[in-house]
């Protein structure tokens, strides 16, 4: 192979790969905005309290679950839990308590600060 | 952080590239471009190079990789996710030993109703702290592990009856998964894989009816410990049509609130696609062809105030819509409930196989 051959590829991947990180952003201010929470530590937050065990929620890690409905898009869904209407106060208020909403559901409480809810629910919304 | 990685993983690649470039120059530039060299002693050179570059390599890797374990750097902690590549080598590992060790396991019948409640209440003293059970969380003890246990009522359809008794009797290394072997005899063991086996078409309305059966006295109201027919589930292939089913989607306006492949704009109701993998209807109902026809039939009846509203779809129309639903995801979950006798053979998937 020549050797000029090897430096567009290389650059070109070396481009490719750290610019690929961008723009991942805009949605995440839409999901702030709307709750007041950190979309980012609410990605964390919902790795860490395994909601991925049950849901399918991309950009967390291992989230496959099949218990729940996929959460792919969320920001846009119409209804939570079809009980709800989908707006930041009521998500909060079914991730801390979804029993007291629907005691029948297959989400049961997971013992959710409002809080770190918030930051949830931000990272929700960014799913658009 | 993760922007990081991939500058940094792009840098190399960019860095072996020049540094493959350079190589190239030199080495022309030292030969000479006019020199044609013996074919024999190239083809030396050549395997020569390759040898000593792939013993170097080795070398580097067996000391680099020492010396990345020694440091310490490696972030063991259970509440940041494994990389992709060491998450997919241990589940795969974990697999197929699973696979290779349960293969002449043989199981018993354990469609009997004093197995099913029995294992109940193993269930409830030995894996519900862990793994939780329909509308019922993990305890305490089993949040934060990582690898996460995983609720079994989905999982336990990726295994066989023997499998599944392998696991819980000798546990599985480097996840939190206890052997309990020591701690339940075989009947013991054998009666959890039956009512893990009951729990993957339990709702939570009937988990609960299934506890309070255990409190209460014999003559309490009956269940179903072991789930009878199949569950609507031959009619369906029978007299279904999924063509019709998805036409219907159509002019009952359904797509108009739910996302099916191909057409996923609609987002007031949640996306229909993969639907035959989804544990429950509504979040509250064991997801099988009779219950789905009865909640296309009457939501209200199923879940009382679901804003799902009743189409007004005929049993005839409910069974073509059921069809086409169970066409979209991985039909393997609902032909489960046609199991019988005991799962011994069958293809056994693991969890790394979609
Ligand atoms: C044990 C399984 C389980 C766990 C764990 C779980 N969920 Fe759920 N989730 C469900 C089920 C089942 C439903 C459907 C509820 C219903 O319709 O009654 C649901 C519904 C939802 C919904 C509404 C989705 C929709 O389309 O209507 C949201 C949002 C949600 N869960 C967020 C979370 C978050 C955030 C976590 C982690 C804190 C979490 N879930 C953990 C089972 C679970
Ligand atoms: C101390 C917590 C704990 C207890 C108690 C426990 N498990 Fe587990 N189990 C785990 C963890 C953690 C995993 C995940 C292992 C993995 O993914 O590699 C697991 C995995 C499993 C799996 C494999 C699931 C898969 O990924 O396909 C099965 C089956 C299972 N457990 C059954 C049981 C049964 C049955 C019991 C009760 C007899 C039980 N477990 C008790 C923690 C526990
Ligand atoms: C007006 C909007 C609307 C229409 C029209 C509609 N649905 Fe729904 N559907 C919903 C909502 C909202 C839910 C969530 C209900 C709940 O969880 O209580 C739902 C839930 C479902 C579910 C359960 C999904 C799950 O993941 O648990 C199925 C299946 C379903 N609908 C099928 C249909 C079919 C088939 C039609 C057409 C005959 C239809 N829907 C028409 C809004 C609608």
């Amino acid at each position: 192979m020549k050797a000029k051959a090897w430096i567009a590829p290389s650059l070109l991947a070396a481009a490719i790969l750290g610019l690929s990180g961008c723009g991942e952003n805009a949605a995440a201010v839409l999901g702030e905005q709307a709750t007041g929470g950190d979309a980012q530590l609410g990605r964390k937050l919902t790795f860490r309290h395994d909601c991925g065990s049950c849901h399918i929620i991309p950009g967390v890690a291992a989230a496959n679950g099949t218990v729940g409905p996929t959460l792919e898009r969320f920001g846009r869904r119409g209804y939570i839990a079809g009980a709800l209407p989908n707006t930041p106060e009521n998500l909060v208020e079914w991730i801390v308590e979804p029993h007291r909403i629907r005691p029948n559901s297959g989400m049961p409480d997971l013992g959710v600060s409002p809080d770190q809810a918030r930051h949830m629910a931000a990272y929700l919304y960014s799913l658009q | 952080m993760r922007a990081l990685f991939r500058t940094l993983i792009g840098l190399a690649i960019a860095a072996l590239g020049l540094a493959g470039a350079a190589a190239q120059t030199l080495r022309r530039e030292r030969s000479g471009p006019d020199i044609q060299p013996n074919q024999g002693s190239r083809m030396k050179l050549i395997l020569k190079t390759v040898i000593a570059t792939v013993a170097a390599g080795l070398i580097l890797l067996g000391v680099g990789g020492f010396a990345f374990m020694y440091s310490g750097v490696y972030d063991i902690a259970a509440n940041e996710p494994h990389n992709p590549i060491v998450q997919w080598a241990l589940e795969t590992a974990s697999d197929r030993s699973v696979i290779f060790h349960a293969r002449r396991i043989q199981a018993p019948d354990i469609q009997d109703p004093a197995l099913v409640r029995q294992g109940l209440i193993r269930y409830r003293e030995h894996c519900l702290p862990c793994h939780g059970a329909p509308g019922v969380a993990r305890e305490a003890l089993g949040r934060g592990i990582l690898p996460d246990p995983p609720p079994l009522m989905t999982v336990a359809g990726r295994w066989t009856d023997p499998q599944l008794y392998w696991i819980l009797t000798n546990g599985l290394k480097m996840s939190g998964m206890p052997a309990l072997g020591m701690q339940l005899n075989e009947a013991d063991r054998w009666s959890v894989v039956a009512f893990v086996r009951r729990m993957e078409w339990l709702s939570p309305a009937e988990y609960r009816e299934f506890v309070a059966a255990l409190e209460a006295e014999p003559t309490a109201a009956p269940v179903q410990w072991v789930l009878e027919d199949d569950q609507g589930l031959t009619k369906l292939e029978a007299e279904g049509n999924p063509e019709r089913g998805r036409q219907l989607m159509r002019t009952l306006g359904c797509v108009a609130c739910h996302a099916i492949p191909g057409r996923a704009e609609a987002t007031v109701g949640p996306p229909l696609t993969r639907f035959v993998e989804r544990q429950f209807i509504a979040g509250s109902s064991a997801n099988t062809p009779k219950n789905l026809q009865a909640w296309i039939l009457d939501p209200e009846r199923l879940e009382p105030g679901t804003a799902m509203p009743n189409v007004g779809a005929t049993p005839e129309q409910a069974l073509h819509l059921a069809a086409y639903l169970y066409t979209l995801g991985d039909p393997q979950r609902v032909q489960r409930l046609r199991r019988k006798p005991a799962r011994n053979g069958g293809e056994p998937v693991g969890r790394s196989l979609p």
